[in-house]
């Protein structure tokens, strides 16, 4: 029996089926917006990779050689690849580019996880000057959602500019190490740092207060207030304005503490939840921290989902197989032909080529098809009802419904 | 409903003073019995081992916990650390006899191979490791300090508390290594999802915690400080 390697496993059956229709319907809806499908490489050279990911992400990559002696890793993250493919293959003139994939990552896993791989859906818009590409991602993976029926799930807000710039007259070393604790969501190292800071009261409110504003979208108001100067806050008030207009209120949170890694994003951050499971289901932000580090101006943006947690949360689709055609008695060529005819329909059915008539009709049962067909008697079986019927009849009556 | 993970074993009293004291509900909890899963009010309390406590907050089975700082880190598990509650303290350190203890007083060279029992590899390769030293594990599950007398290794990287057992077992502190306590935790998506029902609670124990850390640093202080330091908190 094949093992697979440990963090490795095959999906097939019900769960594969689900992980390809969420797969499938979100590259569908990408599309329709204009976004472009990407394959990228699944090797990258470990050069091109390791100064770009911050410490605790680059100690994940799954490093390896290839025959041809080149050190890489296997892929952890696709925007990386669209980065790059953006700047070797298209001008500026040419720019933004909107990118979707649905691929496979890999990585060391986080405990109490033990996968090296993931199944990710997502898109990237790459090179915008302007506004708008921050909201259209985030609608667009509200869509997504709503696609899929998965409307029971919520987008947590953050931005990151907004800490970096109650950041900017604290000093230096002091503000790594407070970054260093929200992104570790340590709110316990967070106030043991600003405990050995010298602070006037305002700026230690401020600094107190500002990470545990998580909530509604209600609490920006308060940010707003609390900062003194609402220009800060408004970029991440004007997306969720955006979003509320488009209906997303109800779904919509804030956290003003929620940082990621600030060498590789800059503006707003988020996670999607499913607020049945509590499971986190994607996330994304805008990523022009990691442009500038390859020497493009201008905006990147994107999300991407864990297709499987997708999947898992999608609601079940389970059609009943149509029918059965036997062809072990048939002519080969007649028993193709007469599969062509169904196909053209749009009618699902799985081609039998048993010797053995009640082995045939034993697999169908098995498989939960609704008809079996006996191609050389021209009969028909419904396996409901066990009513078996003349082809010509079942064509004309089961197939036109 | 907010659910708490609970450790039992050591720690179950103090998270019963923290809780009580907090002024959340804790009669049920006290009188729990043979019970895991206890209902009070608004709150449920899932007791549970101390190793599985930071899994059901990640796993999103409990919005909060008290844990050990030892058991986050050996867990390895990314969670929220909201708070020290300063209880169940005690420290991690490496402990053996006389010939280890000398061991280590010498060049680290000296230390390389050594085979050291423990209940918390992950955290004990990361301690060695960070001196440039690589061990032999030996992985136990409970009475770690018979080890060294058995001859399985040459010295245990375990919590102390008092001593006690060391000594009752020939074994002394060698090195300590980092302190111990009983932490409020919750899980980082709990945390952006939860967290307007959450904020009463935590405050409370937060409020709790930093009164009773006043109190113990005003014995011994003149009234005026002691005031200030009350309001403070």
């Amino acid at each position: 029996m094949n093992k697979n390697p440990k963090g490795c496993s095959n999906i097939g059956g019900g769960d594969a089926a689900r992980l390809e229709y969420c797969r499938n319907k979100a590259l569908e809806l990408f599309s329709l917006y204009g976004y472009r499908p990407f394959s990228p490489a699944e090797f990258q050279l470990i050069e091109d990779v390791w100064n770009k990911l911050a410490p605790n992400r680059a100690r994940r990559l799954i490093a390896l050689t290839t025959p041809f002696g080149e050190p890489c890793v296997l892929r952890s993250d696709i925007t990386l690849s669209a980065v790059a493919y953006l700047d070797s293959h298209y001008k500026e003139s040419e720019r933004p580019l909107r990118l979707c994939y649905a691929d496979r990552i890999f990585s060391a896993p986080r405990p109490p996880k033990t996968n090296l791989e993931e199944n990710q859906v997502g898109v990237e818009v790459l090179g915008w000057e302007g506004a708008g590409v921050e909201a259209e991602v985030v609608a667009l993976l509200f869509r997504t959602l709503d696609a899929l029926s998965i409307e029971s799930s919520s987008v947590v807000l953050g931005d990151t500019s907004i800490i970096s710039k109650i950041f900017e007259d604290v000093p230096r070393e002091k503000a790594e190490l407070l970054t260093e604790a929200l992104q570790n969501s340590s709110y316990m190292a967070y106030r043991g740092v600003m405990e050995t800071m010298e602070l006037d009261d305002e700026k230690r409110g401020l600094l107190e207060a500002l990470p545990q504003l998580k909530g509604s979208v209600s609490l920006l108001g308060e940010a707003m207030r609390l900062i003194g100067d609402s220009s800060v806050v408004m970029p991440l008030k004007r997306l969720c304005d955006t979003l509320c207009k488009l209906g997303y209120e109800e779904r919509l949170r804030v956290d003003l503490g929620f940082i990621r890694d600030l060498g590789y994003y800059k503006g707003s951050v988020f996670n999607v939840y499913s607020s049945t499971s509590g499971a986190l289901l994607g996330g994304g932000g805008r990523y022009d921290g990691l442009l500038t580090k390859i020497g493009i101006e201008g905006q990147g943006a994107g999300f991407a989902f864990t297709l499987k947690e997708l999947a898992g949360h999608s609601p079940e689709r389970v059609q009943a197989p149509t029918l059965m055609l036997w062809c072990g008695a048939a002519d080969q060529s007649d028993a193709l032909r007469y599969a062509d005819g169904l196909a053209k329909k749009s009618v699902t059915f799985e081609l039998s080529w048993q010797k053995d008539r009640a082995e045939s009709l034993r697999i169908a049962r098995q498989r939960g098809y609704l008809w079996w067909i006996d191609y050389s008697a021209k009969k028909a079986l419904s396996l409901r009802g066990d009513e078996e019927i003349e082809l010509r009849k079942f064509e004309s009556e089961a197939l036109s419904c | 409903m907010l659910t708490f993970a609970l450790p039992t074993g050591r720690v179950m009293e103090d998270c019963i003073e923290i809780i009580e004291g907090a002024g959340l509900p804790a009669a049920r909890l006290k009188n729990a019995g043979r019970n895991l899963v206890v209902d009070d009010g608004n709150f449920r309390y899932l007791l549970t081992k101390p190793s599985d406590v930071p899994a059901m907050v990640h796993y999103g089975a409990a919005d909060l916990a008290l844990a050990g700082s030892d058991v986050i880190e050996e867990s390895g598990i990314a969670l929220s650390e909201l708070l020290d509650t300063g209880r169940g303290r005690c420290f991690m350190a490496i402990a053996g006899p006389d010939g280890a203890a000398e061991k280590f007083s010498g060049h680290a060279s000296r230390l390389m191979g050594m085979r050291v029992a423990t209940k918390y590899p992950r955290i004990a390769e990361r301690t060695f490791a960070a001196w440039g030293v690589q061990i032999k594990i030996l992985k136990l599950n409970g009475s770690v300090e018979l080890a060294p007398a058995l001859k399985l290794s040459d010295c245990i990287f375990d919590i102390v508390q008092t001593g006690g057992t060391l000594r009752a077992n020939g074994l002394r502190v060698i090195r300590r290594t980092a302190p111990v306590s009983l932490r409020l935790v919750a899980g980082c998506g709990a945390l952006q999802m939860r967290w307007s029902s959450m904020f009463g609670a935590i405050e409370t124990i937060e409020s709790y915690i930093a009164k009773g850390n006043a109190a113990n640093e005003n014995r011994g202080k003149p009234r005026d400080q002691r005031d200030k330091n009350l309001s403070a908190a």
